[in-house]
């Protein structure tokens, strides 16, 4: 066993990657010990990520069915016909996929919405000087560190159409006049945002309040002696200067809304109302109850696609725009 | 533009052993148009000063008033000033052009265009046209200094406030900004106070300087004014470079004389009697002591002190000379030319009439140099907030 750094390192250094990775030979000294000791992590990497994006690409070009499930490699390849089939809209699949796609983007950009309001306005407020602020702020914490799948069963007990006592506070103050259906019907998809905002917004809570407090009080004195209010300063300082961190937020709030699978089926169960249905939850039921996999996988693959093209607009649209104005 | 006015300001903080109070009953006027320069050491209270004026702390007790409005409790927005701040604080995100325009923006109902017009004719003045459309980010030091100086000057203000301004800059820009902005603000006439902790800036720049230390008033008045009659012994430490030379002597008023360990010098008869305390600093400046080998010769021998040169700074145009007396440093400023070199043996020549003394107790000043403080060379003409009576 090597005993120090150095003897590590110099192990390390006979350990030949250059002929597996040719650009690994193009590499400083320094660089080449760096991706040693990543490699572990990689490789991890690989396996949880890259490998069931790779078997899934492939598969979406086979016809997996119920009789291959046995010896998968075995099953024909059928070039893009599983995607000319999920993807027309005509038939019953292709119709249900579509419109569990919008459902998603729904559900994405809904949440996106709540998540951020509810995190900027709770930083924001976290941000002022008041007794109390420390615990304020780990109250606040608590629907993210909570476990999210009693978080959820908690906020389908409180749905509930008779027995949940969200129907019971809004009909005793009167706001409304007969019980909503919230878990069935049309809308579910705005229980569904409510609830995945619910346990997302802390984590946007806790990024804004750190971006709020990198901003120099001096813009604000700046701003007050310029003549600025509350809202001005809201609007002219804190706003842009929040941008670096609301552009990661955003992105990170959509991508993970669209592949979340926890927080609809948790809420709504395998065979959730159509409204419900987003495409992640479609594409599990469609997959494994009617045994279709290389379907399953085509529609994996087009949601994989809709979210990375829609992260690459935004972050398009966001390095056009100079990412690094909000710097200070 | 308006005359500033503040009655007995005090400013506490709150802290957890207490309060701490950083301004102690401050009393001042600072004329229509002029330049006042607060200057002290750290955490003496000049920014707190500053900041109050300017409304961005609240005041604890007393008041401020520009012309006849009580502006003690209005908030900065209704106050009609502007700010430069030690870090500029430029908005980041937006460009120059943005940025001096924004007080506008936001404190006037001029239309885009008339706001756009302003902006160029200050950014003309400035000489930073070309910037308008950089981000503070693409800036240099300099430049954002210009902008900031802009943001300001665009608002035309009743009152300036400056918070050392210019100590993020390089020396030799520092130099240059300072003479800059002493025309601009005679140019525009605008009440401006302006904080630094540089005495040369002190001394240079302002109409008239507040000297402040641990939150109290110690004097106010014109620069030479309080370099030459400093009220007190901090005054008179802080203001000079090299600082004033303090020794501890006794006053022997029978005699006539001041005493010490080492030295034994004459004291007038007038100056005698202005003296109610035997304990007493005697302070010279460094550039007020003359330094002779050959005692023998000199007009004066009884005002001669014997001392060992230790150090030698030659600066080119002087040269400051460090003497030890009797364990006691002491600095003198002589001529460039100087041929005293560490280990030698000389007199120093302490002129009567430059000498200050102060009580060693309370600090008070008892006896001033009799150095001219105004243009006309007029000794004794100026009226000063000092408490003494030059000598």
């Amino acid at each position: 066993m090597p005993h120090t750094t150095k003897q590590f390192r110099e192990r390390l250094a006979d350990v030949q990657l250059g002929d597996a990775l040719p650009f690994y030979s193009r590499l400083s000294e320094e660089q080449r010990f760096a991706y040693k000791l990543l490699a572990p992590a990689l490789a991890m990497m690989c396996l949880i990520h890259l490998l069931p994006i790779v078997w899934g690409t492939l598969i979406s070009f086979m016809g997996v069915d119920s009789s291959y499930v046995q010896e998968w490699y075995r099953a024909p390849f059928v070039g893009v016909e599983n995607y000319s089939y999920v993807l027309d809209p005509r038939t019953v699949v292709g119709g249900r996929f579509w419109f569990a796609i919008r459902q998603t983007v729904i559900f994405a950009v809904g949440s996106l919405v709540v998540t951020y309001v509810l995190g900027l306005t709770a930083a924001l407020i976290l941000n002022q000087k008041f007794t109390g602020r420390f615990v304020a702020r780990t109250l606040l914490l608590l629907p993210w560190v909570a476990p999210v799948v009693v978080t959820l069963l908690i906020w389908r007990m409180m749905f509930q159409q008779q027995s949940g006592i969200i129907n019971h506070v809004l009909l005793s103050i009167g706001l409304i006049n007969e019980p909503i259906y919230w878990l069935i019907g049309d809308n579910t998809i705005w229980t569904l945002v409510l609830t995945h905002s619910w346990t997302q917004f802390p984590l946007v809570m806790i990024m804004l309040y750190a971006g709020l407090q990198g901003i120099p009080d001096q813009l604000y004195e700046a701003a007050s002696i310029d003549g600025a209010g509350r809202w001005e300063k809201f609007r002219y300082i804190t706003f842009p200067q929040l941008k670096p961190v609301s552009a990661v937020v955003v992105l990170l709030v959509m991508l993970w809304t669209m592949i979340n699978f926890t927080a609809p089926f948790v809420l709504l169960g395998a065979q959730p109302p159509q409204a419900g249905q987003v495409g992640i939850l479609y594409i599990y039921e469609f997959a494994f109850s009617n045994y279709q996999f290389g379907r399953g996988a085509a529609m994996s693959v087009v949601l994989f696609l809709i979210a990375m093209t829609m992260a690459m607009i935004y972050y398009k649209y966001l390095f056009d725009d100079d990412f690094a104005e909000g710097d200070r | 533009m308006s005359r500033v006015n503040i009655d007995s300001l005090t400013k506490e903080y709150d802290s957890a052993g207490g309060s701490i109070v950083a301004v102690d009953g401050l009393d001042l006027t600072i004329d229509d148009g002029e330049f006042v320069v607060f200057v002290g050491p750290s955490g003496c209270g000049k920014s707190t000063t500053l900041r109050c004026v300017g409304g961005l702390e609240t005041v604890t007790e007393g008041s401020i008033r520009f012309g006849d409005e009580d502006v003690t409790d209005q908030k900065p927005k209704e106050r009609d000033i502007a700010m430069v701040f030690q870090n500029y604080a430029l908005y980041p995100h937006m460009t120059a052009r943005e940025n001096m325009a924004f007080g506008l923006k936001m404190s006037t109902e001029l239309s885009s265009e008339e706001i756009d017009e302003r902006v160029q004719a200050t950014a003309e003045m400035l000489s930073i046209e070309e910037l308008l459309e950089d981000k503070p980010k693409a800036l240099s030091g300099g430049q954002q200094q210009r902008v900031a100086l802009g943001r300001a000057i665009v608002r035309d203000p009743e009152v300036f406030l400056m918070d050392e301004p210019l100590s993020n800059l390089d020396a030799k820009l520092r130099a240059q900004m300072r003479t800059e902005l002493q025309q601009l603000q005679s140019e525009l006439d605008v009440t401006t106070v302006y904080v630094t902790h540089d005495q040369t800036e002190a001394m240079t720049m302002g109409d008239r300087i507040v000297v402040l230390d641990d939150g109290q008033l110690q004097q106010v008045g014109t620069p030479l004014e309080c370099y030459h009659r400093p009220a007190n012994q901090f005054v008179a430490g802080f203001l000079g470079s090299p600082p004033m030379n303090f020794l501890r002597v006794e006053a022997d008023l029978e005699q006539q004389e001041l005493q010490n360990a080492v030295f034994t010098l004459p004291l007038s008869e007038s100056v005698a009697t202005e003296i109610d305390s035997s304990e007493l600093v005697l302070g010279i400046r460094p550039e007020h002591i003359e330094l002779t080998d050959t005692p023998e010769t000199h007009g004066e021998p009884s005002r001669l002190v014997e001392a060992d040169v230790t150090v030698t700074e030659p600066m080119g145009d002087v040269t400051n000379v460090y003497l030890d007396i009797g364990g006691e440093s002491v600095t003198v400023t002589t001529d460039g030319k100087t041929g005293a070199s560490p280990g030698d043996q000389l007199y120093m020549h302490v002129p009567a009439a430059k000498m200050h003394l102060f009580d060693r107790e309370t600090g008070e000043a008892i006896k001033h140099s009799d150095e001219p403080i105004d243009a006309a060379d007029s000794p004794t003409a100026t009226e000063s907030t000092s408490p003494a009576e030059t000598a």
